[in-house]
C-alpha cells in the first residue's frame, strides 16, 4: 500500500514512515503542510494519507476538504494532537476515514489500518498489516 | 491566573512521555515568575488563541533539551539540526493538544499554532502576563514548563424580554456566542431582585411597551448598580426619546441581526 504522509514536523514524519514501512507500507511522499499535501496527492495518487491537522500555510482540515471534494473516494487518516470531540466528528464528516490522536501507540496506527481495509474489502491495503 | 490552568499541561506532558519515552514525569511545585528561568537558553514557543489565548513555552538549558531531543528519537544529538528542532516541537505540540482537548471538555474552548524554535544564550524574554511555571523532569533532565495565558472573561447577561420567541432567540444566541446568560424569563418588576442575586454584567432590556414601570427600573439599576451596562430593545420605528431613558448605555431597534446585538455586546 502506497502513503503519504503530511505532517509539518520532521521528526513525526519519520516516526510515520518507519511505522508504515515496518507494516509493509510504501511511503511514496511527505508533504510538511496543506498545500504541499493537495499537489502530491494529485501527483502521486497514494493509496491512503495520513494527515496532521496544525500545520503552516494549509491547516489539515483545509487539505482534506480539498482532497476528497476531488476525490470523495480519497483515504485519509487524520493524526493530530488535537482530540476535541467536535473536531473528530468535523474531520469524519468532511471525509476523513479514521482520526488518531497524538501521541499514539503503534498499535493504534495499525489498528486504523486493518480498519480501513476491512472497509475497502482489502482493495487498497492488501499487502498492509498482513 | 489560576494556577489550576497548567493542570491540563501537566497532565498531557506526562501523556506524552509516557507513550514516548515509556516513562513518567516528575515535577517540582508551580512557581509563578517574571522573567525566564536562568541556565535555560533554549526555548519552544506554542500560541494559543480562543478562549484561553497567551502563549505556552518549554525552556530548558541546551545540554538537558538536546538529552531530551536524543531520547525521543533514539540517537544521540551533539547540537541542535532539524530533526532534533522538531522532535522538541513536537513534544509541545502534542502537549499543548491534550491539553487543549482536557480544556474543551470543560467548556473552554482553545486552539494552537505551530512551535517556534528558539536558541540562545542570555535571551531577555519579557511577557506581558504572568508566567506559571513547573519544573517537569524526565529520568535526571530537567525542563520548565511555561504557561502566560489569560482566561477571556465570560460576560453575564440579563434578559427582561416579554415576547417568548424574541427571549428564547437571544438566549440560544448568547449562549452559542459564550455569553453566560444569568436568567431569561423576569419581568421588569423582579428584575432588580434577579440582578441582586445573579450580578450580570449586561442586562437587555426590552422597552418595546413604553410602560412607565420600565423607566423607573432602569433608572434604579443605573443608581443602585452603576458598573452594569444596559442595552434596550425597541421595535423598528418606534419613537423613543433618548433623555427619557438616560441611564440606558445603548438601543437597539428591532429585528436585528444577531451580529448586531454581539458587536455592542463585545463592545462594552
Amino acid at each position: 500500500m502506497r502513503a503519504l504522509i503530511v505532517d509539518d514536523a520532521a521528526y513525526m514524519r519519520l516516526k510515520l514512515r518507519q511505522l508504515l514501512e515496518d507494516n509493509n507500507c510504501e511511503v511514496v511522499g511527505e508533504a510538511e503542510n496543506g498545500e504541499i499535501a493537495v499537489r502530491k496527492y494529485f501527483e502521486l495518487k497514494p493509496d491512503f494519507v495520513t494527515m496532521d491537522i496544525t500545520m503552516p500555510v494549509m491547516d489539515g482540515i483545509t487539505a482534506l476538504e480539498i482532497i476528497t471534494g476531488k476525490d470523495p473516494s480519497a483515504t485519509i487518516i487524520v493524526v493530530s494532537a488535537k482530540g476535541q470531540k467536535d473536531l473528530i466528528v468535523d474531520a469524519i464528516k468532511r471525509g476523513a476515514k479514521d482520526y488518531v490522536v497524538k501521541p499514539f501507540h503503534a498499535e493504534r496506527v495499525i489498528e486504523s489500518l486493518q480498519k480501513l481495509k476491512r472497509r475497502t474489502g482489502g482493495r487498497n491495503i492488501e499487502s498492509a498489516t498482513s | 491566573m489560576k494556577v489550576q490552568l497548567l493542570n491540563p499541561f501537566i497532565s498531557a506532558f506526562n501523556q506524552a512521555t509516557n507513550v514516548i519515552f515509556g516513562s513518567s514525569v516528575e515535577r517540582k511545585n508551580i512557581e509563578i515568575i517574571d522573567s525566564i528561568q536562568e541556565g535555560t537558553d533554549v526555548h519552544i514557543f506554542l500560541g494559543l488563541a480562543g478562549d484561553l489565548y497567551g502563549t505556552v513555552f518549554l525552556s530548558a538549558s541546551k545540554e538537558n533539551a538536546l538529552q531530551i531531543a536524543s531520547a525521543m528519537e533514539g540517537r544521540t544529538f551533539d547540537d541542535f539540526d532539524e530533526l532534533s528542532v522538531s522532535a522538541l516541537q513536537e513534544l509541545l505540540n502534542i502537549t499543548s493538544g491534550g491539553a487543549i482537548t482536557e480544556f474543551s471538555e470543560m467548556g473552554i474552548e482553545t486552539d494552537i499554532t505551530p512551535p517556534t524554535f528558539v536558541e540562545g544564550k542570555d535571551i531577555n524574554i519579557r511577557l506581558f502576563y504572568p508566567i506559571l511555571s513547573v519544573q517537569l523532569f524526565i529520568d535526571t533532565f530537567g525542563v520548565y514548563l511555561n504557561l502566560a495565558v489569560k482566561k477571556r472573561k465570560i460576560q453575564k447577561v440579563l434578559i427582561v424580554e416579554s415576547n417568548t420567541i424574541m427571549r428564547e432567540r437571544l438566549v440560544n444566541t448568547l449562549r452559542l456566542n459564550k455569553f453566560q446568560v444569568v436568567s431569561d424569563n423576569v419581568s421588569g418588576n423582579k428584575c432588580l431582585e434577579t440582578i441582586e442575586c445573579n450580578k450580570p454584567s449586561v442586562v437587555i432590556y426590552d422597552i418595546s411597551r413604553l410602560d412607565k414601570n420600565d423607566y423607573l427600573v432602569l433608572r434604579q439599576i443605573k443608581e443602585k448598580y452603576p458598573e452594569i451596562k444596559v442595552i434596550a430593545t425597541t421595535l423598528l420605528g418606534q419613537t423613543i426619546k433618548k433623555e427619557t431613558f438616560p441611564r440606558v448605555d445603548n438601543f437597539i431597534s428591532k429585528p436585528f441581526e444577531d451580529d448586531i446585538l454581539l458587536t455592542v455586546l463585545r463592545s462594552m
